[in-house]
């Protein structure tokens, strides 16, 4: 990148099982708070991007009734159908592009509105008429395909999962905004409800309502702001096939690709080393194992025991998902542009309770798609 | 934007009320293999895909793009999927060109595709694009709440239904010499007028068809565009603006957000695009809307719509034509759609038009429209000015 761009501004809604507010009061509420948390005016703001999906919104283009609580009332809005990672990467292409200054991102859902089993409905219809959907496949279903082969792949055992969500869990503690804030234990999570070997109740994040929001600006602003920034020194993402019977279901594809993307653009060759804190999409336990290894954190087929190691706890090397992670709080669409806040908010030095004393180079990482098809990453650091 | 940026190829399927012969991963495939070629480029020149498509209730597949990314080249590269409705496909593309525009991508392909043809009716489908507890329950749908927008413009600009029958007979002979169009039908204005009402002032040959099919555009970096068209068509200025606005708010121009075809001639430096712009492929998939682009566009004051509608305005032989494909109302593909105009407008410039080219093209313009007014909801539109020189 010969430009630069910072994250300069972050908003996130306290996340619940079931929000009392309205979606579009929620949608205002994180898009107010980061611009003024970027110390700047809905006049600043060139352009926005938004990440929701119509089917968990309950509604055939979302955007037409949730751009207007974004702000969007005559800016340049494009809306993406993906999850919010990749509308951070989009919103830092058009800075980027020197076409835009400030770029405002804003994700959310609102799961309690999917009543009964209709997240896992709207999961099914996303396979194709012929051959998977017939066959009951669900994004869950597709995690524990993973999972599975994972596990038979490279011995990884139930109760190195469940130190993640052991982890995790404790961390969300820390985090005033986490849903989940209940304390688990190791037998809770083995003995909790079966749902899709070898996944259980609590290997699998909640359904959450919440928001967040992030004003992306070019350098010549950033250095301006009086505030702590995050720059972003590195994003890459990339897509997997579609079809789980083409690739290989015990490593995840797209997210090697796409950290070797961010890892080129931000020079991180030793990731182990180079990166302080990590916020990553969670989506099941054993994704977080699978992940530890495509980012390079550990070797291939070493990611049970580098949960046991405590590399990845708070006092760990690289800490991951001080927040609590997406096992704690899952706004569907929203999930990874926290993880992008959390780690932004790591490396300006603001996050609180969970803060990871000295963080300087934080990674972030969103999931989009079933069996993890499509991943995104990003490098932040604290200074330029 | 520092980095300038040009249309290389473009691919368009045929479109069709169904396409039974082709899935959607086999139509996106079509598309992406047709843009390359037209390129002169492989998979392998692709270093990133942005991928259209609007409701996906229209399709009957949730995140149809997920299972459609190994059709649009995207394995193993940067791959998401813009959604603004209507104007899907102008998003997307406006998406693309910033790929390219913020230095880190040199060749970025935009695919977007929908199969409307899966729908019983689109209609009920975007019913459910407005606000859940008062407006859905009134049955707006695009139909009925362009009608009501297009009453109040014959009410202050003067234009009327033999106009607006002038406009579908000109995009229907237009469609002919399109090989892609899906309605390929010769009308003459008693056919329009005579056709079956719709939603008053609207008969049927007034509107758009529901269309399957895909199309794909690709983007490269300046010194690269170049090298891989013989005429490649630069982007000069792009813009994709959200309006918010409830029914009585509209003002007498209708309900078209003109802010994005301002933006685009900002950066483009167009100041008169009568005198500028040589043809304009717009988002009209009702006859009147069309005429009223005529004044949002600015290529006329609101005053002599009738006149140029008499005049022949936007006909092939007119003063600029207006949608050479023969448009929206004859080929609608929704989340295809705005991506069609900026392919048909690059086919323009680059003198790729064959029996619809105009002749002389400099500059065009393209634009997409989506959403809809209604209670604090949201229109998006988007615009492209495409030119032969840098």
């Amino acid at each position: 990148m010969a430009e630069r761009v910072a994250i300069i501004g972050v908003a996130q809604t306290k996340y619940e099982g079931k929000s009392s507010d309205a979606l579009s009061d929620i949608i205002f509420d994180v898009s107010s708070r980061a611009i003024e948390d970027a110390g700047l005016n809905i006049k600043d703001i060139g352009s926005i991007t938004l990440a929701a999906h119509d089917m968990v919104d309950g509604r055939a283009i979302t955007s037409m009734l949730t751009a207007a609580p974004a702000g969007a009332h005559l800016k340049d809005e494009i809306r993406l159908a993906e999850d919010g990672s990749f509308a951070v990467a989009l919103a830092c292409l058009r800075v980027l592009s020197g076409e835009f200054t400030n770029s405002l991102v804003v994700g959310w859902s609102k799961c309690s509105e999917c009543t009964g089993d209709t997240m896992n409905t709207i999961a099914n219809l996303c396979y194709d008429p012929f051959f998977y959907r017939p066959s009951g496949l669900n994004d869950v279903i597709s995690y524990a395909i993973q999972a599975q082969q994972y596990m038979v792949k490279y011995d990884i055992t139930c109760e190195q999962a469940a130190e993640v969500v052991l982890k995790n869990r404790a961390n969300a503690q820390n985090n005033e905004l986490a849903h989940l804030k209940s304390a688990v234990t190791v037998r809770d999570i083995l003995e909790s409800q079966p749902v899709s070997t070898p996944l259980k109740k609590l290997d699998l994040p909640p359904w959450s309502d919440g928001a967040c929001a992030m004003v992306i600006s070019n350098a010549s602003t950033a250095k301006k702001t009086k505030k702590k920034c995050a720059w972003v020194k590195g994003f890459g993402w990339s897509n997997d096939t579609y079809f789980s019977g083409e690739k290989d279901l015990s490593k995840l594809g797209s997210l090697y690709d796409a950290a070797a993307r961010a890892y080129k653009m931000a020079a991180v060759t030793n990731p182990a080393k180079e990166i302080d804190v990590a916020e990553i999409h969670d989506i099941t336990s054993f994704h977080e194992l699978m992940e530890y290894e495509a980012l390079g954190f550990c070797p291939e087929g070493m990611g049970g025991k580098y949960i046991l190691s405590g590399a990845t706890s708070m006092e760990g090397t690289i800490p991951v998902n001080p927040s609590g992670g997406c096992l704690s709080t899952n706004p569907y669409t929203a999930v990874g542009m926290i993880r992008v806040a959390e780690a932004a908010l790591q490396v300006m030095g603001r996050a609180g309770e969970h803060q990871v004393p000295g963080a300087k180079t934080a990674l972030a990482h969103g999931i989009s798609g079933l069996s993890a098809q499509n991943n995104c990453v990003f490098i932040l650091n604290k200074n330029l | 934007m520092a980095r300038k940026v040009a249309i290389v190829g473009t691919g368009q399927t045929k479109y069709a009320t169904r396409r039974f012969d082709l899935s959607a991963d086999d139509m996106v495939f079509e598309a992406t293999s047709r843009a390359l070629d037209d390129a002169g480029l492989t998979i392998k020149d692709v270093d990133a895909v942005v991928f259209g498509m609007a409701p996906e209730a229209l399709d009957g597949v949730n995140c149809m793009d997920k299972w459609c990314s190994g059709a649009s080249a995207a394995y193993g590269k940067p791959f998401m999927r813009v959604h603004t409705g209507g104007a899907t496909g102008g998003s997307a593309a406006i998406a693309a060109a910033y790929h390219v525009a913020s230095g880190l991508f040199d060749v970025v392909l935009v695919v977007a595709m929908e199969r409307v043809g899966e729908t019983p009716d689109a209609q009920r489908v975007l019913n459910r694009i407005y606000e859940p507890t008062l407006a859905s329950e009134f049955a707006l749908n695009i139909i009925n709440v362009v009608a009501m927008g297009t009453i109040r413009a014959m009410k202050s600009h003067g234009f009327t239904e033999q106009h607006m029958a002038l406009i579908s007979v000109k995009n229907h002979l237009n469609a002919l010499n399109n090989p892609f169009a899906h309605l390929q039908i010769r009308v003459t204005a008693e056919d329009v007028l005579k056709s079956p009402l719709v939603c008053w002032p609207f008969k049927l040959l007034d509107c758009c068809p529901r269309s399957d099919g895909a199309c794909a555009v690709v983007f490269a970096a300046g010194d690269k565009a170049k090298k891989i068209a013989r005429v490649p068509a630069w982007v000069k200025g792009m813009a994709a603006v959200t309006d918010i606005k409830v029914p009585g708010e509209t003002g007498d121009t209708g309900w078209i957000s003109a802010d994005a075809a301002l933006n685009a001639y900002k950066r483009a430096g167009i100041d008169n695009p009568r005198r500028q712009i040589q043809v304009v492929e717009c988002y009209s998939p009702f006859s009147s809307m069309e005429l009223m682009l005529y004044e949002n566009l600015k290529f006329c004051e609101s005053s002599e719509i009738v006149k140029l509608a008499e005049a022949g305005f936007g006909e092939m032989n007119g003063e600029v034509p207006f949608t050479p494909s023969g448009g929206v109302m004859c080929s609608n593909p929704i989340g295809a759609t705005a991506l069609i105009r900026i392919a048909e407008a690059a086919i323009q410039v680059m003198g790729k038009g064959e029996k619809r080219q105009v002749h002389g093209v400099k500059n065009a313009l393209a634009t997409g429209t989506g959403g809809s007014p209604g209670i604090g909801s949201a229109s998006f539109t988007t615009a492209m000015v495409l030119g032969r020189d840098i």
